[in-house]
């Protein structure tokens, strides 16, 4: 990987987005100059300036200091939902993939009725009945993204269960679920990493999004989508106050794009 | 000829089998969104009188559950709940008071006009340059045109909309940027959901073009000498024709979230604009009829997907050989 | 006896270097078949690719090959798209995958004719139903309308005689056209296209890997052996004196097997 950042100039700069947001975001309580709560009427819709970088908002608060706290409440979600995602896909795909039958075919036909409800329809049912907030948007999400990587992993397994070396090791009576596990993971990682990163990004839209409708994240969170909502009252006299929080969406979307499809190029998968 | 008959009939049973199960996913949607409804909180007795502007004691709520049918059983409430709805009956909104359909058809004109020009732009742009990119993989427009869907893919659809906002509606004044009524409200709003559409189409149908230059039979057309004025609509476009029907019957959804945040944006009367509403004041009939509406669009459209699907690739009826003898 | 085409040292290379065809060069006369012989993967294809221009553009080439006072080395782009079925017909071995699944038959053999000539569509139908009725096709306006899936191989294969021949070119190259088809079938197209080509004085550089086929079509043979043709000229020479061990091979295990 390190070989081939350096050979990819592009893949090793959103490389380093990525990893200098990560830090940033862990870092942001000694990093950012100013409360990113604390409004001062005295200062308010400021434009960017030497003191306020990105400038204030209607309440006066720091918009970079806010926007920084904001890595905590848009991207790290996202890692936490999609490596639920992955947890819950990789031990269902495993089992289904490994011991077939009834298992199997009750797993797939759940999936396969996932698959065929849009995101948006499934997002819609579950806020509109459950009501809003954060836990029942990480809930919509989860239940649209786990099929996908059910299926995927499943047919992953049967992949590697044909391999010779596999075969090898169920003639020499060697082959249970835990080497089995130990010899698939390994090989599927490159894979299911890959298709996560590009579901970074995909996440980070949608989470944003929906807080951006008003049913994901609540004010006062510093969280991008929130931010851009408030910017929208105030664009034709503070423009920077949604500028900002949308830049850094885009920003950080695009680098797990990128960064995603050069590996998906790199490992050759579809 | 009485091949043809055959062709017909076997037409008639996959319409058939596929109605079939059309109309099976429709009574499990229809199931679902009940039980969404009877689960959801707050009791809709009380609720609906609200939305006469009573407030209710307890012996009122009784006394027109028990009128309403409210009390019987979940699979009795269920069964005219269906029958009302076979009428066309989605009930009333608990915030007017007036009929679901009523509300519903008085915005549903808006959202459709903003989704079909929409889906024409990014159809029209998607289209040219798809097969332009594909056509000549890896040279200097392909690459531009990768770069570009990049970008697309990572840009936030609402931002976007808000910066066309701040620079045709604020900076440079010419089109509005909010409400909805004139065609100069469509224009910043189409123009968003286009851009942002037409890279997942761009992608595919380069793809498609890059897939299906290779074929055999398009290699044999050009040793023929076919026109490039035949050669790419028809020849190298014809065989795309069922992978690209695909795309576009299966994208009503993701045409229809960009219209609820564009919607939501540009503050334009519409469905979109409605259902987050109705989330927002719990008008549960209403978020019920959307959603089943909606429901209901994406299953048909996959059906008339599958069937035109049928009827465009006649390799998909094969009768080998039927000119023998 | 005029001559139609002539290649001359034509040698084939793949990106990596390697030689596909070498030094290559034979003559196609008027109203004469040439039969290029030899097993597959011996470059016979490449041969007739390169005659068309369609070779992959990862190959490199030299030589010359002179079609008509034409060299076909500097035809641009467009002007092979001129030459390309109206001047230089071909068959390929699987009819199959050379006629486009989605487009009736009909629409398929009129866009051929559109494409070179100033006709209307009902003009140029015209044309392709006379066409289809010379190679023996039957129900002619049903067969107009009805696509390849529903016709047998010896069918696609004689719609695709009657695509090549269509425009009257004067060079037809013919990849192995029969060897996809029964042997039933295999006589009939090999008469049907022997009596065409002798009818209308084409020259006709016929690929095959079946000696009985190159008896029955040649007016000369050519045999080719890992990208080299070793043996060149009328049948009777080539029969009676073989010079490269590998034709003698060809004749001893041919005579030994056709107890006929």
């Amino acid at each position: 990987m390190i070989a081939f950042a350096w050979n990819n100039k592009l893949f090793a700069v959103s490389l380093a987005v990525i990893v200098l947001l990560v830090a940033a975001g862990i870092l942001a309580p000694w990093l950012q100059p100013y409360d990113p709560f604390q409004p001062d009427y005295g200062s308010k819709l400021q434009k960017p300036s030497l003191q306020h970088v990105f400038g204030t908002d209607y309440l006066g608060r720091d918009i970079y200091s806010r926007v920084l706290l904001g890595i905590k409440h848009s991207v790290f979600p996202a890692f936490i939902v999609l490596m639920l995602v992955v947890l819950i896909s990789l031990i269902l795909g495993t089992l289904s993939g490994y011991y077939g039958g009834r298992l199997d075919m009750l797993l797939m036909s759940i999936t396969d009725l996932f698959v065929a409800v849009p995101n948006i329809l499934l997002t819609i049912v579950i806020i509109g009945f459950l009501g809003f907030g954060m836990e029942n948007v990480y809930l919509a999400i989860m239940l649209s993204w786990w099929a996908r990587y059910v299926r995927i992993i499943r047919g992953l397994v049967h992949d590697v269960k044909k391999e010779p070396y596999m075969l090898a090791s169920r003639v020499s009576g060697s082959f249970g679920l835990p080497h089995m596990a130990r010899h698939i993971l390994p090989n599927m990682m490159p894979q299911v990493l890959t298709l996560s990163i590009l579901d970074v990004s995909r996440v980070i839209l949608t989470l944003s999004g929906l807080s951006f409708l008003g049913i994901g994240a609540q004010p006062p969170s510093p969280e991008w989508g929130v931010m851009l909502l408030d910017g929208k009252s105030y664009l034709q006299i503070a423009p920077w106050m949604g500028f900002f929080p949308g830049l850094m969406v885009f920003m950080t979307a695009c680098a797990f794009q990128i960064s995603g499809e050069k590996l998906r190029s790199r490992y050759k998968l579809k | 000829m009485a091949s043809i008959d055959h062709r017909g009939l076997d037409m008639f049973r996959y319409l058939m089998g596929r109605l079939g199960m059309l109309a099976f996913t429709l009574f499990l949607l229809t199931m679902f969104v009940f039980t969404l409804m009877h689960m959801a909180p707050g009791d809709p007795a009380a609720l609906m009188l609200q939305g006469f502007g009573a407030t209710p004691d307890e012996n009122m709520i009784a006394f027109y559950q028990n009128k309403w049918g409210l009390d019987q059983s979940f699979l009795m409430q269920y069964v005219s709940w269906l029958m009302e709805l076979a009428k066309g009956n989605l009930g009333n909104s608990y915030l007017t008071n007036k009929p679901v359909v009523e509300e519903i058809g008085s915005r549903i004109s808006m959202t459709l006009l903003l989704l079909i020009s929409s889906f024409t732009l990014t159809f029209l742009i998607s289209v040219p340059l798809g097969l332009m990119a594909g056509l000549r993989e890896k040279s200097l427009i392909d690459r531009i045109l990768y770069g570009a869907t990049v970008l697309g893919l990572s840009v936030p659809l609402y931002w976007l909309a808000i910066l066309l906002m701040l620079s045709f509606g604020v900076i440079w004044p010419i089109f509005p940027i909010i409400g909805g009524g004139s065609v100069s409200h469509y224009v910043l709003p189409v123009a968003a959901i286009s851009m942002v559409q037409s890279v997942y189409f761009i992608r595919m149908i380069r793809s498609f073009t890059v897939e299906y230059k290779k074929t055999p039979y398009l290699e044999a057309a050009i040793s023929r000498g076919i026109k490039r004025r035949m050669l790419y609509p028809s020849y190298l476009f014809r065989s795309m024709l069922v992978p690209v029907l695909t795309i576009v019957g299966t994208s009503f959804p993701s045409f229809f979230g960009a219209t609820i945040i564009i919607e939501n944006v540009f503050s334009f009367p519409g469905i979109g604009k409605y259902m987050l509403d109705t989330i927002y004041n719990r008008d549960y009939p209403v978020i019920q009829g959307c959603s089943l509406l909606l429901a209901a669009t994406i299953f048909i459209l996959n059906f008339v997907t599958d069937v035109s699907y049928y009827m465009a690739d006649p390799r998909i009826h094969l009768e080998k050989q039927r000119w023998e003898n | 006896m005029n001559i139609t085409a002539q290649i001359k040292k034509l040698t084939i290379k793949n990106s990596d270097g390697q030689c596909l065809v070498k030094d290559c060069s034979f003559k196609l006369h008027e109203g004469k078949t040439l039969c290029l012989i030899g097993e597959s993967g011996s470059g016979k294809t490449l041969t007739s690719k390169a005659m068309l221009g369609m070779l992959p553009s990862s190959m490199t080439m030299t030589g010359e090959m002179i079609f008509q006072g034409l060299d076909l080395r500097s035809i641009s782009r467009r002007g092979w798209q001129r030459v390309r079925g109206k001047r230089i017909g071909v068959i390929n071995q699987h009819p199959e995958q050379s006629l486009h699944p989605a487009i009736p038959i009909g629409r398929q053999l009129s866009d051929l004719v559109r494409s070179h000539l100033p006709l209307t569509r009902a003009e140029a139908e015209r044309k392709a139903k006379a066409m289809l009725a010379r190679v023996s096709l039957p129900r002619i306006d049903a067969m107009m309308g009805s696509y390849p899936s529903e016709l047998s191989g010896g069918m696609s294969q004689r719609v695709m005689i009657a695509m090549a021949l269509l425009l009257e070119p004067e060079l037809l190259l013919a990849d192995e056209p029969t060897s996809a088809l029964d042997v039933m079938t295999q006589a009939e197209i090999l008469a049907l296209l022997n009596e065409i080509v002798k009818e209308r004085k084409m020259s006709m550089l016929f690929i095959t890997h079946d000696l009985n086929i190159a008896n029955y079509l040649a007016d000369s043979i050519a045999i080719m052996h890992q990208g080299e043709i070793v043996e060149y000229g009328t049948v009777s020479d080539v029969q009676n004196q073989p010079k490269h061990p590998y034709t003698r091979e060809l004749w001893y295990y041919h005579q030994k097997f056709n107890v006929d």
